[in-house]
């Protein structure tokens, strides 16, 4: 990994134009919520098919939808019209969708069409934001994931073939133009109150299911430093792919007890029948393979994160007590 | 106050747990398996080692015995094997396996060890290894596309033969249900003359004699003939390897 030229965004005088897409994601919305740091901003163009939950009076909204044709020169257009010198594409699924079609129009195909905007717009910066899942899951990932292993998703998690599919793209488009300052964060769980996903569904529940004979380990990231790991790649140079996550990983079982809840054992055959009836049958929106996650630990070196930018995710532990209401503790030992 | 978490490392190995349990598992070695141990070579390895065993039995019976015999080898460390997939996927053996240090067998896991000053443990029989019937005990399997080798060239740390006889008799393998294993996630259900006829206490092993010998190491470099070496190189040190724990079973079960 190339060092951090640690300059400052070569703005205009009036400040400089994020776009973003996807601006109600997680990322999105936490990005737009913290638009005071970042500094010399003067606009955000939100491109998305629903208008973004911000009063800021910073933020424009303007309705493009990614599955249409043509919508590349359209966001060219609109990029161009806004001065807009940073990306942050984040129009991606978090959990797998039942209708794969149109998730692989939004996160492959759109990806596509975004890249040509931004190559068409001469923007200079552009983030696209990735997760662990792209990593896949089971027994034959490695024990612990650095950028540099393979992406094995399409063959173990598949409703996350897609956002591989896009991260391939966007690493085309990183060789092709070094020019263009171009960063893919892969975060790690996200964990905390308002974070709907399938692992915070499941750790919400009471009791919580779980396989017998299996303890998989977590990494969970807070959703303040999701937040703070994006504002930091927006407006500094941090080119290539980067692995955001917690330097701890914590058991299911310890996740339980520092919630103070309980496991309720299953079989996994039995189970794993189970979801894939409730699956193709429609009465469940969890795909089977998710259940891989409960069986097989999905851990991350996320050192090259910390040694370039010098952010220090606090540990799995503290997001879970968090995300539990519990004060957060200090380990005094 | 510390939050009630384990302090284990990213692979899942608990310190604590492996503290707690190595010495009942050291006094069945030694009480119940009455195990035989010699060390021919060196007494003491500091830096990380390569040890490179035989198989011998479906349980991995065999890494958790050498595990505990074989950790005062490399003081201040935990010894950790290297195995199969299918060990993970057994509820509870493989989450107890996991915590107590072993890994599974890939490159990756093994660079990363090593890289972390871990002494790692290799099976390079594999599954076939695992696999072996009663019938087929003496035998040592083929030692797979030499990814011991590739390890111990990209590492040039020095490899340690061992073996090890006996715990292919404390479950001998009699038969293997591919169909009945695959609906429990197994790779087969084993059928040894007390499982499953006698239900979960067939799974008590058989209590014959363990013996282990840990040999001279060896500079598979030097075999192979360089570091990035060609693959009759590969296979040539993969044979030397091969034949030293040959012996070294051989004198174990005599």
């Amino acid at each position: 990994m190339k060092g951090s030229r640690k300059a400052p965004v070569p703005a205009p005088d009036e400040g400089w134009v994020l776009a973003v897409t996807g601006g109600r994601t997680l990322v999105g919305s936490s990005v737009l919520g913290a638009l005071d740091r970042l500094a010399g901003l003067r606009k955000v163009l939100v491109l998305d098919v629903q208008p973004p939950d911000s009063a800021d009076p910073r933020v424009v909204f303007r309705h493009l939808d990614l599955t249409g044709s043509g919508v590349d020169a359209e966001m060219a257009a609109l990029l161009v019209e806004h001065g807009a010198t940073v990306m942050l594409h984040a129009a991606f699924l978090w959990n797998p969708v039942r209708d794969w079609e149109w998730a692989h129009e939004v996160e492959s195909v759109g990806t596509d069409y975004v890249l040509a905007a931004v190559q068409a717009a001469g923007v200079k910066r552009l983030v696209m934001t990735s997760t662990v899942m792209v990593y896949g899951a089971g027994l034959r990932i490695p024990a612990i994931l650095t950028e540099d292993s393979p992406l094995s998703a399409p063959q173990t998690l598949p409703g996350f073939r897609d956002r591989v599919s896009a991260e391939q793209a966007v690493a085309r488009f990183a060789e092709a133009r070094p020019d263009v300052c171009t960063t893919v964060l892969r975060s790690a769980l996200v964990l905390g109150p308002r974070v709907d996903s399938v692992v915070a569904g499941l750790l919400r529940l009471r009791p919580v299911p779980a396989f017998m004979g299996f303890d998989p380990m977590f990494q969970f990231l807070h959703p303040d430093d999701l937040r703070d790991a994006y504002l930091e790649v927006l407006v500094r140079d941090h080119p290539g792919v980067f692995n955001v996550a917690p330097p701890d990983a914590v058991s299911l079982s310890d996740v339980l007890r520092i919630g103070g809840r309980t496991s309720f054992p299953l079989p996994h055959p039995l189970v794993w029948a189970a979801v894939r009836t409730a699956w193709t049958s429609g009465l469940l929106d969890v795909h089977p393979t998710m259940l891989n996650l409960l069986r097989h630990s999905l851990i991350m070196d996320g050192n090259r994160f910390r040694s370039a930018t010098g952010l220090e995710p606090r540990s799995t532990a503290a997001t879970v007590s968090a995300f539990y209401g519990r004060m957060p503790q200090e380990d005094e030992t | 106050v510390r939050l009630p978490v384990r302090r284990t490392d990213l692979f899942g190995f608990d310190p604590d747990f492996h503290r707690a349990v190595t010495p009942s598992l050291r006094r069945a070695a030694e009480e119940f398996f009455q195990v035989r141990f010699r060390v021919d070579g060196q007494p003491e390895y500091h830096g990380p080692v390569i040890f490179v065993a035989n198989h011998a039995g479906f349980l991995p019976l065999d890494a958790v015995v050498i595990k505990t015999l074989l950790d005062p080898l490399v003081p201040g460390h935990a010894l950790r094997p290297l195995l199969e997939d299918h060990v993970f996927t057994v509820p509870y053996v493989g989450l107890w396996l996991n915590r107590l240090g072993c890994v599974r067998a890939s490159q990756d896991n093994a660079m990363r060890l090593i890289d972390g000053g871990e002494s790692v443990v290799a099976f390079p029989e594999g599954r076939k290894g695992a696999e072996k019937s009663v019938f087929e005990r003496d035998r040592i399997m083929r030692f797979g596309r030499g990814g011991l080798v590739r390890l111990a060239l990209r590492t040039g740390l020095e490899v340690v033969p061992v073996g090890i006889s006996g715990p292919e008799l404390a479950y001998p393998l009699l038969a293997k249900l591919e169909a009945v294993g695959r609906f429990f996630g197994l790779p087969f259900l084993p059928v040894t003359p007390t499982f499953p006829l006698l239900g979960p206490l067939g799974l008590v092993p058989l209590p014959v004699r363990f013996s282990i010998v840990v040999g001279d190491p060896v500079n598979l470099v030097e075999a192979a003939g360089s570091r990035e070496p060609d693959e009759s190189g590969v296979l040539r040190a993969n044979e030397l390897i091969r034949s030293r724990v040959i012996d070294l079973a051989r004198r174990a079960a005599e």
